[in-house]
């Protein structure tokens, strides 16, 4: 059980270039389940595997517990690694896959088999012990795979993408398997992953990275409602959050976000922030989920606080509909109820609450208000 | 193909002629062309196969085309006993064995450590070895006669079992080499992981993993280095120490009028290399990497 703290790291990859990881500064706590997500390239992988000691790492620290281990070689870090395509050893039987660190660590041969019969139990593969790998299927290998990690004991689980090559059914079910089992090994996770909805529902926090910087470090929630800059906002959430370049223009001593199409009243809380950047452009972002018909929204709404908009496309998808919006050529995603009754071509106003509206510095791309 | 008649289309429905089947004239050429060479082939093999078995005055009046007039298995005896085989073949071996242990053992280090370590110069060490190989023997004949004088080792097992370790090496890392790479390399970050050091990576993981590629080299390489003559003619002397390649060169001298002595040592000289052909041709295929990812 332990800690990970990376301070200021960065991997720069002889050949130069731009830093795979760029000063990345993070705890992680003890018993925490810490996503590491972000499009593929962010050097996500490449922290991870900085951490389990297969990659050098180039600057900074990385500490286990009270350890710095950097110059630790992997097997006296005391991590687990579950690797995306598994790793199993195609040569040994799964008891074999899963005795082997336990071997190497030279625990007593009583010992290792209960350990093992336990670790199997857990994961529900002793009918699998004495095959080869190559018998099974994809989930149980995965299982095999986590196998060998539950067995160490280890401080630290770390997981690479292990849901990305089982079909989306198994994915759903294995991941709650493992949210149960992080909560009965009580262990430290790393888990890695390129899908934020994996992210969403596993990660007492995430980390969200893009190019090797951390962008954002908060629960789940924290993150959706909050999100630090544009990336992050655009990142979290499916359909993606709505971007547009807005001016910020003052009028009878009120503040207006105005495109070409549309003069929208800033919401007064909003505003104060924003007086700062009048007579410039920002970006407003707004989750599709959050724009709503004007009449449907909860509070109060100014009639010049609403985007006037043409229905142009709308997708059932049974549960939910997509409509996309047009507002002089700016394109607007909204996710609606079923049942409201829209026709294409049909002109509505929509709105959202006055905290789900974000604006977004376009320089720094950094959240302002 | 059910066959069905519209109605109203004319024709009735009365049974089809099988479409004719062209005749196979691609079957034909291709026996009509490789039956021939096949036989060309057999027929020295078969030649000495007769010639060995018979006796020499038999060979004397009908010629080596016809069939024996009695079967003699004295005269593998003869070639195996006094014609000196025995210590021949088993020169061979005792050259072989080592040579060939030491090459996979040398080359699969080599192997792994150029397929998986990223280092300065790795590359330059693998074109290296691959150079090597394409160096003609010929223009190494005098030096390395020279350089086995200078050691020593000039009319003793080890100037063979020496020359064959290194000259085989190249050729050797070079296939491993590249074999190690197709083996993903999560399955050596995971040992790492789960505490192997590099040395037990290497027994453990990539030399149980590269067996497939390591019998095929096994089985090529106990061929060319027992099979070789050039290298013991030029590095021993002695037939204390003659494998059997120039063992039999040296019985043709001594039998030269009892070619069926000589056949029966050419034979037995062969079966080594048949049998572990036919041992290890199942290595060949196996895939042993096959279900180790997704």
């Amino acid at each position: 059980m332990a800690r990970v703290i990376f301070d200021g790291v960065s991997k720069i990859y002889s050949g130069g270039g731009q830093a795979a990881v760029n000063n990345l500064n993070m705890e992680i706590h003890d018993r925490e389940f810490l996503v590491l997500v972000g499009p593929s390239g962010c050097g996500k992988s490449t922290a991870m595997r900085m951490v389990a000691g297969l990659e050098e790492i180039s600057e900074g620290q990385i500490i286990i517990g009270d350890r710095v281990v950097n110059d630790l070689p992997p097997k006296d870090r005391d991590v687990a690694m579950v690797f995306q395509s598994y790793a199993l050893y195609p040569h040994m039987t799964v008891r074999d896959n899963l005795a082997y660190p336990l071997k190497l660590r030279k625990i007593p041969k009583g010992e290792r088999e209960q350990r093992v019969r336990k670790a199997a139990q857990t994961l529900d593969i002793e009918q699998f012990l004495d095959r080869k790998p190559k018998a099974l299927s994809g989930g149980q290998r995965q299982r095999v795979a986590l196998g060998r990690a539950i067995v160490r004991d280890a401080d630290v689980f770390l997981m690479d993408e292990p849901l990305s090559n089982l079909d989306a059914k198994l994915r759903v079910q294995t991941r709650a398997e493992l949210i149960k089992l992080h909560e009965r090994v009580q262990t430290t996770i790393i888990y890695v992953t390129h899908d934020q909805v994996e992210a969403m529902t596993m990660g007492d926090r995430i980390a969200v990275m893009s190019l090797g910087v951390l962008q954002q470090l908060a629960t789940p929630q924290e993150l959706y409602d909050h999100p630090a800059n544009k990336f992050v906002a655009g990142f979290i959430g499916s359909p993606s959050m709505n971007f547009l370049d807005v001016n910020i223009e003052a009028s009878d001593g009120r503040l207006y976000a105005a495109t070409p199409g549309f003069k929208m009243r800033v919401p007064d809380e909003k505003g104060r922030i924003l007086e700062r950047y009048r007579g410039q452009t920002v970006t407003l972002g707004v989750r599709p989920e959050h724009l709503v018909e004007r009449s449907r929204l909860e509070s109060h709404t100014a009639p010049d606080a609403t985007i006037p908009v043409q229905v142009d496309v709308i997708e059932l998808l049974g549960n939910e509909i997509f409509v996309y919006l047009q507002n002089a050529g700016t394109v607007l995603t909204s996710r609606m109820d079923p049942d409201i009754k829209l026709e294409r071509g049909q002109k509505i106003e929509v709105a959202a609450e006055p905290h789900r509206l974000h604006f977004f510095d376009p320089q720094t791309e950094e959240v302002v208000a | 193909m059910a066959t069905t008649s519209l109605p109203g289309s004319g024709a009735a429905p009365i049974f089809r002629p099988k479409a004719r089947r062209k005749f196979p004239w691609r079957a034909v050429v291709f026996y009509a062309v490789m039956i021939p060479f096949v036989l060309i082939w057999l027929v020295p093999i078969f030649t000495t196969l007769i010639t060995s078995l018979r006796s020499m005055d038999g060979l004397r009046q009908n010629g080596p085309w016809s069939l024996p007039e009695s079967i003699e298995w004295g005269n593998f005896r003869e070639a195996w006993n006094q014609g000196g085989l025995s210590r021949y073949m088993a020169n061979s071996f005792i050259i072989t064995i080592p040579a060939l242990i030491g090459t996979l053992f040398l080359s699969s280090l080599g192997a792994f450590a150029l397929a998986r370590y990223k280092f300065r110069g790795s590359l330059l060490i693998y074109f290296t070895f691959v150079g090597g190989t394409l160096l003609p023997y010929q223009i190494l004949m005098l030096p390395v006669w020279r350089l086995t004088n200078e050691l020593n080792l000039y009319n003793t097992y080890w100037a063979l079992i020496v020359f064959h370790m290194a000259f085989q090496l190249g050729f050797c890392t070079f296939v491993l080499r590249n074999f190690m790479r197709t083996i993903p390399g999560e399955i050596f970050d995971a040992a790492r992981i789960d505490g192997a050091n590099e040395f037990r990576i290497y027994r453990q993981h990539a030399l149980p993993l590269s067996l497939p590629s390591i019998a095929a080299l096994a089985t090529l390489e106990f061929t060319w280095i027992f099979n070789d003559y050039l290298w013991a003619l030029v590095l021993v002397q002695d037939d204390k120490y003659k494998p059997v390649t120039t063992g039999l060169a040296q019985l043709l001298g001594e039998y030269s009028r009892q070619w069926n002595i000589l056949f029966a040592g050419t034979l037995i000289a062969v079966v080594p290399t048949v049998l572990l052909f036919m041992f290890l041709q199942r290595y060949f295929i196996q895939g042993l990497t096959m279900g180790s990812s997704k």
